[in-house]
């Protein structure tokens, strides 16, 4: 089984400067088979932990190696629909968050997420949000303009597939305090 | 043997599905085999009942899915022993075609129902994600299915599942097939609007659909 495998899942089926990345834990869930996966979490919790923890380590090399104008990270297996809130607070957020914390980089870039993740982290205490507001925009174009900037912006609550906003949501990085 | 009586056994079987404790049900399934207890009420009224408790505590927000999934793992594998205790084989309750429309590639939710209805005692045939409406039909006739169970998580792929009934009808086979739907999206408004027999909105009530609905197929077969 290698999960990395499964993080860079593909270019964005539209826009091919967009790479599109599962979030550690559903690299996890694809790697092994979703239902699997689901029922060791139930049974081997620490055995569970430590492959999250080996995949955001290696995902961050990965990334930061070569980080391209924008990656869009998704959890779809970290849904609050299949999972509870100890689920996703034990199993997913934390390595989501350490991923985005080790991310580093000096060229800029994009790091947009999920808005089932984004708010998941705000709610949990992961990242603060701030709000833009602004006349509508192609979502695309207004993610291609805040790639162009020098440092690494973060920026969730909204479907990357959303055709056109009139607001953004950038995070910031807080202290992750469980 | 242990001075329990066959009922006590029973419930026991039910609570360890419940408690998520697969060693405990083999362990009481091999009791019942091995003592000539009635294996078929054992099927049905410890694990079936240990299952409808999972279901409930599902809808009331305490199980999610990770314990869903380890409860059916504990009522297949207690089942697998009671088996071998029948005098003849247990009838399957039903035969379900199930699979995510074309166009959309998720199939998290569809997995989880196929392992439910087949804990259930339904015969399932499984045709994977992004299924056309020919793929669904062809299926359904070939394995003589009495339900097609369709599923999609993405509103632009909604749309799709229509075509699997106007199939059905323009080959002249809607009377055949009970057409259930699911998914993330789909509402009862959806599942009327495209003249589908039912729908539901989790593994759980998926169950008591097709329960419901083969209850009264084979009524009026009668």
């Amino acid at each position: 089984m290698n999960p990395m495998k499964y993080c860079v899942a593909e270019t964005h089926e539209k826009y091919d400067f967009v790479l599109e990345i599962s979030a550690p834990f559903s690299a996890a869930a694809q790697a092994e088979n979703g239902l699997a996966f689901y029922k060791r979490l139930q049974q081997e919790k620490s055995v569970v932990q430590k492959e999250l923890e080996y995949i955001a380590t290696n995902l961050i090399i990965e990334i930061n190696t070569a980080l391209p104008q924008i990656i869009s990270i998704a959890d779809p297996y970290a849904n609050p629909v299949t999972l509870s809130e100890t689920h996703i607070r034990e199993f997913s957020l934390p390595y989501l968050f350490q991923l985005l914390s080790g991310l580093k980089t000096t060229s800029g870039g994009v790091i947009h997420l999920c808005p089932y993740s984004s708010f998941s982290l705000e709610k949990y205490g992961f990242v603060h949000v701030e709000l833009v507001p602004f006349p509508d925009k192609p979502y695309m174009s207004v993610l291609s303009e805040y790639a162009q900037m020098k440092q690494l912006v973060f920026i969730g609550h909204q479907c990357i597939h959303t055709p056109t906003v009139n607001k953004i949501f950038l995070l910031h990085i807080s202290n992750g305090v469980l | 043997m242990t001075e329990l009586t066959q009922q006590q056994f029973f419930e026991q079987l039910s609570q360890a599905v419940v408690d998520q404790d697969e060693t405990l049900a083999e362990k009481i399934a091999t009791i019942i085999v091995r003592n000539g207890l009635d294996c078929a009420k054992a099927i049905e009224t410890g694990l079936g009942g240990g299952m409808a408790k999972v279901g409930q505590l599902y809808e009331t927000g305490e199980y999610f899915i990770p314990d869903l999934l380890v409860c059916a793992d504990t009522v297949q594998n207690a089942a697998a022993i009671l088996r071998t205790g029948l005098l003849q084989n247990p009838l399957s309750k039903g035969r379900v075609v199930l699979g995510t429309i074309f166009g959309d590639t998720h199939d998290i939710g569809k997995n989880i129902v196929a392992l439910f209805l087949n804990s259930a005692g339904y015969e399932v045939l499984d045709l994977g994600k992004d299924v056309s409406a020919h793929l669904f039909v062809d299926e359904a006739v070939k394995w003589n299915a009495d339900i097609i169970a369709v599923s999609t998580l993405m509103t632009t792929t909604m749309k799709n599942i229509k075509e699997v009934i106007d199939l059905l009808v323009a080959e002249n086979k809607r009377n055949r097939f009970r057409v259930m739907v699911g998914g993330k999206p789909i509402s009862h408004d959806f599942a009327t609007k495209i003249k589908a027999d039912g729908y539901a909105n989790n593994a759980v009530q998926a169950v008591k659909l097709l329960d419901d609905t083969i209850s009264k197929l084979r009524r009026n077969e009668r």
